[in-house]
């Protein structure tokens, strides 16, 4: 089958590879084109699909999670394949894969942030997720009255 | 940036803390953390307390979230009990699975609770408190799970038409177990008892009062009575698909081959017993495609050969323990890796002499998500 991306390039994959995307799998269609996703971004879910197109069945994520990091709940390649993803990328590779009905991919990329989350002090949570885009003067101080009022309804800390 | 089904998919895999942080992340997270939803419910009807203060945290969000299946133990921390008491009444469960420690609020905790289909005890409780359980008129499943023995002799007979059923300790009496099980013959699936305390005929006379076309799972902990006789009536039960036996000594070979003879499992536990030969392995690896749990630890007559032959076969296999297999070396562990082990997650060798560390410590870096435990007992790759 032939997916287009959003930017117009065309990908090939293959149907052991198409088994995963449990959404379109079924369809007599040679080519979908999905307005919605990136090239990058479609480039790199088709990637996950060929490192598993050989695999008999993905094992589920079993929680709770023995550990925080990634290498020691996942398989080798999968750890490999998501930690090499831009972490501003994986909210976009978990819509792709949500459209695409691929829900271990979705599985994994929620495991990897939920891992990049635990422990951390809500401030650095807030780091870890900010938009790099450069916000206006107004869109500051909007932001920082949330974050007050936000700040005042503190009831119980957590250390 | 990121949409709102998204964000509440990523907090399901958060745990109580976690959560508790990322209420304070920003506006849009305090909300979603806080609405009623299935997912929300999801997220926070399971919890054990590390502080007053995660308590108190937590009822809130249960309370409004109207949860139906409720964990709660009570632990070192203090809490009012009215605060507990309160909360729970606040709900109409489904389920509870209960510890309390100092607090005698138990009845109490049950009044209004009358839709509950599943109660799980891992205290010891008073006939008084038992008896509550008899106006429960849904209830299905009850797991006494007690750590210690105490002198009340329950009268669990009081109940009847149960699904599943689970008696460990609590020094229960044997006739009131037996009318239990009679009572409910034409319901009951599943069954986890503790035996150590019965005799070969009245172990014989509870296989008996079972239903041979309904059983599914049955667990029979700490038993030292077992016979030929025994195993052949549990031959007969046809829908079994969970069995633990272990310590099931002076059995013959060829009435284990009958236990396992046609018959596909999910669960086998037969740790320390007797019979067990590669002639009821093979068996067993005939009709293991549903296999997710084996425990085969301290039999000696098993070859590397059929181990190997069971791992191979079962796909959907969770965890294997082999403890004590002296006999057992690296060839136990199939040639060919090829889209094996997908669900394995544990591999216990402890008490292996012949099993080869690096062997072992291949296998891990092949298989990173399983846990292997080493002749010591520890971890491989640990450190």
């Amino acid at each position: 089958m032939q997916f287009i991306s959003q930017d117009d390039l065309t990908f090939n994959i293959n149907n052991k590879a198409l088994k995963y995307c449990t959404k379109v799998s079924n369809t007599n269609l040679e080519v979908i084109k999905f307005a919605g996703i990136n090239s990058n971004i479609l480039r790199k879910v088709i990637q996950y699909c060929e490192i598993h197109q050989d695999d008999v069945s993905i094992p589920q994520i079993s929680r709770p999670f023995k550990s925080n990091l990634i290498y020691d709940i996942v398989n080798f390649k999968d750890a490999n394949f998501i930690t090499s993803i831009d972490f501003q990328e994986i909210s976009q590779i978990i819509q792709a894969a949500e459209l695409l009905g691929i829900d271990t991919l979705v599985d994994l990329s929620c495991v990897y942030i939920a891992l990049k989350i635990r422990g951390k002090s809500s401030e650095k949570i807030k780091l870890l997720f900010k938009a790099n885009k450069p916000q206006t003067d107004e869109e500051d101080q909007r932001q920082r009255d949330i974050d007050d009022s936000a700040k005042g309804q503190r009831i119980q800390i957590f250390d | 940036m990121e949409n709102k089904n998204m964000i509440l998919l990523i907090l399901t895999y958060l745990e109580l803390d976690d959560l508790a942080r990322c209420e304070l992340v920003c506006h849009r997270w305090h909300y979603f953390i806080n609405q009623d939803s299935i997912q929300t419910r999801k997220i926070f009807s399971k919890f054990t307390y590390n502080s007053l203060q995660q308590f108190k945290w937590h009822t809130k969000k249960i309370q409004q979230l109207q949860i139906k299946d409720l964990i709660f133990y009570e632990e070192e921390f203090k809490v009012d009990k009215n605060d507990i008491i309160f909360t729970i009444s606040q709900l109409v469960l489904e389920s509870l699975t209960i510890k309390l420690n100092q607090l005698n609020i138990f009845d109490q905790l049950l009044i209004n609770q009358k839709q509950l289909r599943k109660l799980e005890i891992l205290m010891p409780i008073t006939n008084k408190e038992f008896q509550l359980l008899t106006q429960l008129p849904h209830l299905e499943e009850i797991h006494l799970r007690v750590q210690k023995k105490t002198d009340e002799n329950l009268k669990v007979s009081q109940l009847r038409n149960l699904r599943a059923i689970s008696l460990q300790l609590q020094g229960i009496q044997y006739q009131e177990v037996l009318q239990l099980i009679q009572n409910c013959y034409k319901t009951l699936t599943e069954l986890e008892i503790d035996a150590d305390e019965y005799n070969h005929d009245q172990m014989l006379q509870i296989v008996d009062c079972l239903n041979k076309d309904k059983i599914q799972k049955l667990y029979i902990y700490y038993f030292n009575d077992y016979s030929n006789e025994i195993i052949l009536k549990l031959s007969q039960f046809n829908k079994l698909n969970k069995l633990s036996i272990f310590k099931a000594q002076d059995i013959d070979q060829d009435y284990m081959y009958q236990l396992f003879y046609n018959k596909q499992f999910q669960e086998i536990n037969l740790n320390q017993c007797d019979g067990i030969t590669n002639k009821v392995l093979y068996q067993i690896a005939q009709n293991c495609q549903q296999l997710k749990y084996i425990n085969l630890s301290w039999n000696f007559h098993i070859s590397d050969q059929c181990v190997s032959l069971i791992l191979e076969n079962s796909k959907q296999l969770e965890e294997v323990y082999l403890i004590g297999c002296k006999q057992l070396t690296f060839d136990c562990i199939p040639q060919n890796l090829n889209g094996l082990f997908q669900k394995l997650r544990m591999l216990n060798f402890e008490s292996c002499n012949n099993m080869n560390d690096d062997k072992l410590m291949k296998l891990k870096n092949q298989f990173k998500y399983i846990k292997i435990i080493n002749y010591y007992g520890d971890e491989i790759d640990k450190f």
